[in-house]
């Protein structure tokens, strides 16, 4: 018997994605604390709105869309690779090994010595992390034990972080790790986008490559080993690459989670089902969230601006539980 | 004083709270388990009549009073370990161990609580309930009298300047704050005030780029280590559309209190300014 997957055009799905996410990038330039014309900001060089627009705005809403990119595209390589439906950067543990890296790098000054270190900071944590996560549960372990494994993992980076804390001295200084450790894309400037953009690309190539080994992987080891792919490899690209971009990106913009958990779930139905063709798509759906939420979180009246990071946790907390949820229905 | 808000060391004033009546003789073996009531017990007695600060006290990079709480017995303000000292009087803030506080308040101990001073008038009011308590009047109207003579001695700053006190995470002082009565001794107008914040509020880089302040004042460690906070000052966009303000750098230790050397705090503002 054949089952019929349904699966939509590749075009469509291409324009539709690339037209929300032109959308939301418009979207994020244009809406913020003050009201103008992005014209106004353009024609106006050296004015103080085109100050707005290109140092402020415009470095925002790249970082939003490559940090939105890189957890949709390594939710969806670790889904694939973990065969694992609640596999996720962030409750596996890799985003809080990420941060404690970058805090790490902040509160010894070596930031202050070296800029490049935060990126650094954030990579080996986040491999620290993905290594940690392969230790205790190896390829093919059920979802009990993986999610386990990320509770583990984020107790040990919880408990870091902690002990910074402690260790800090300035009282100022622990505000700010608190702060921080929400996630967040505001006041970012170019400086941070070209600080993080070789960790990014280098990780986005790791994973990209991976497709036809994913879906190679989706018909069982044997079978994946028969028609060539080496396994080995395949992890070792998994794992460098979902530290390097995933640990860049949370270096900078502290802690966002669940993006990597709710957009290849949305978007599995439309790819066939098929984690090969689920990456691309997974990247482009991550970045249309994440500007989206950031647009959101300018725009929810509220008497002070929400963290970016709270309300991804807002949004996937939910997703994450009903997930669960139909998980134990099918069980029974 | 942001930092006040939200965690367990600090404080000074507690207006609502008549004078504790000294006991005769006066406390000899006094504790005190918050840095704050640290600062105003060591300017106002010896060490002799101390029996306990707490582990902040000794460090100079947040302490005013470092050098004085040298060789004195230091604890974390728990129950068992207050204790020990067999202490007959006791100093804390509002929000440090407040089972410590409940614990010597039932046991008939003394406990003096001190608020987070929003004035130096306030600073002024919690130095004279200190000094009271412990039977040094002369030598608290003494600090009040150098700390107002000082103040009123500062040369204003010439021009009006507006400033904002930028803070973690863009947080800035406005009406009803400690930050917000330095700032006004030095003779600077608020930004925040301004845009009618009271407490903290908070203000975007947007906001502040459209505010075109004179002068940006920011706090932090002595040594300059860089932070999440010191970085939004570093951003490009504020260095291109305000090319000409001024950064005044306020070590916290003046402001995380509100103590007799808070002053320093308004000195510090008002030389940079007018440099």
């Amino acid at each position: 018997m054949k089952t019929q997957v349904k699966e939509t055009p590749a075009w469509l799905l291409y324009s539709i994605l690339g037209g929300l996410l032109c959308a939301a990038f418009f979207a994020s330039v244009s809406l913020g604390t003050l009201k103008f014309r992005l014209w106004e900001a353009i024609l106006h060089p050296s004015s103080e709105l085109s100050f707005i627009f290109w140092d402020i705005r415009l470095p925002r809403a790249i970082l939003g869309l490559i940090v939105g990119a890189t957890l949709g595209l390594a939710g969806a390589a670790m889904q694939g690779f973990l065969r694992n439906p609640l596999a996720e950067p962030g409750i596996l543990g890799v985003t809080g090994g990420a941060a404690l890296g970058a805090v790490a790098v902040f509160y010894t000054g070596l930031v202050t010595l070296f800029p490049m270190m935060l990126p650094v900071g954030g990579f080996l944590g986040a491999f620290v992390s993905v290594l940690l996560l392969y230790l205790f549960a190896g390829t093919l372990a059920s979802v009990q034990t993986l999610i386990l494994a990320g509770v583990a993992i984020n107790v040990i980076a919880f408990a870091g972080t902690s002990l910074m804390l402690n260790l800090v001295k300035d009282p100022y200084a622990v505000l700010d790790i608190v702060f921080w450790q929400m996630g967040s894309l505001a006041d970012r400037s170019f400086q941070h986008v070209f600080l993080i953009l070789p960790f990014v690309i280098a990780g986005w190539c790791l994973l990209l490559w991976d497709g036809r080994a994913l879906e190679a992987l989706s018909l069982g080891e044997e079978t994946a080993a028969s028609l060539g792919i080496s396994l080995r490899a395949l992890r070792v690209r998994i794992v460098l690459g979902t530290a390097l971009c995933v640990g860049a990106s949370i270096a900078v913009c502290g802690s966002i989670g669940f993006v990597g958990l709710i957009v290849p779930h949305l978007l599995r139905p439309f790819v066939g089902y098929r984690p090969g063709k689920l990456l691309a798509v997974s990247a482009l759906g991550g970045a249309i969230l994440l500007l989206a939420s950031d647009v959101a979180v300018r725009m929810i009246p509220s008497l002070v601006e929400l963290k970016l990071g709270v309300v991804t946790s807002l949004l996937g907390a939910p997703f994450f539980l009903l997930l669960i949820f139909r998980m134990r229905r099918k069980m029974l | 004083m942001l930092f006040a808000l939200t965690s367990p060391v600090i404080v000074a004033a507690d207006l609502e709270t008549p004078y504790a009546v000294p006991r005769t003789p006066y406390p000899k073996k006094i504790v005190s388990i918050n840095l704050c009531t640290d600062e105003l017990l060591l300017e106002l007695v010896g060490p002799e009549r101390v029996a306990a600060v707490t582990k902040f006290s000794t460090d100079a990079e947040v302490s005013t009073v470092a050098a004085q709480a040298k060789g004195i017995s230091q604890t974390q303000g728990d129950i068992e370990h207050v204790l020990a000292f067999g202490p007959d009087m006791l100093l804390s803030g509002h929000f440090s161990n407040k089972e410590t506080i409940k614990f010597f308040e039932k046991s008939g101990v003394p406990v003096l609580i001190f608020k987070l001073p929003k004035s130096f008038e306030d600073i002024y009011e919690a130095l004279r309930r200190l000094a009271i308590a412990v039977g040094e009047m002369e030598k608290g109207e003494a600090i009040i009298g150098k700390m107002q003579t000082e103040l009123a001695g500062f040369k204003k700053i010439s021009l009006p300047q507006r400033a904002v006190f930028f803070q973690s995470d863009n947080y800035v002082p406005g009406v009803g704050t400690f930050e917000n009565a330095v700032m006004e001794a030095a003779g600077l107008r608020n930004v925040a005030v301004e845009l009618g914040i009271k407490d903290y509020g908070r203000m975007g880089l947007e906001e502040l780029i459209r505010a075109k302040p004179d002068v940006i004042i920011f706090s932090s460690e002595q040594k300059k280590t860089k932070t999440v906070r010191g970085e939004v000052l570093d951003h490009p966009a504020l260095k291109k559309a305000l090319p000409h303000v001024k950064t005044v750098t306020i070590p916290t230790l003046y402001l995380n209190c509100g103590s007799p050397d808070s002053v320093k705090a308004v000195k510090l503002l008002v030389q940079e300014i007018n440099s």
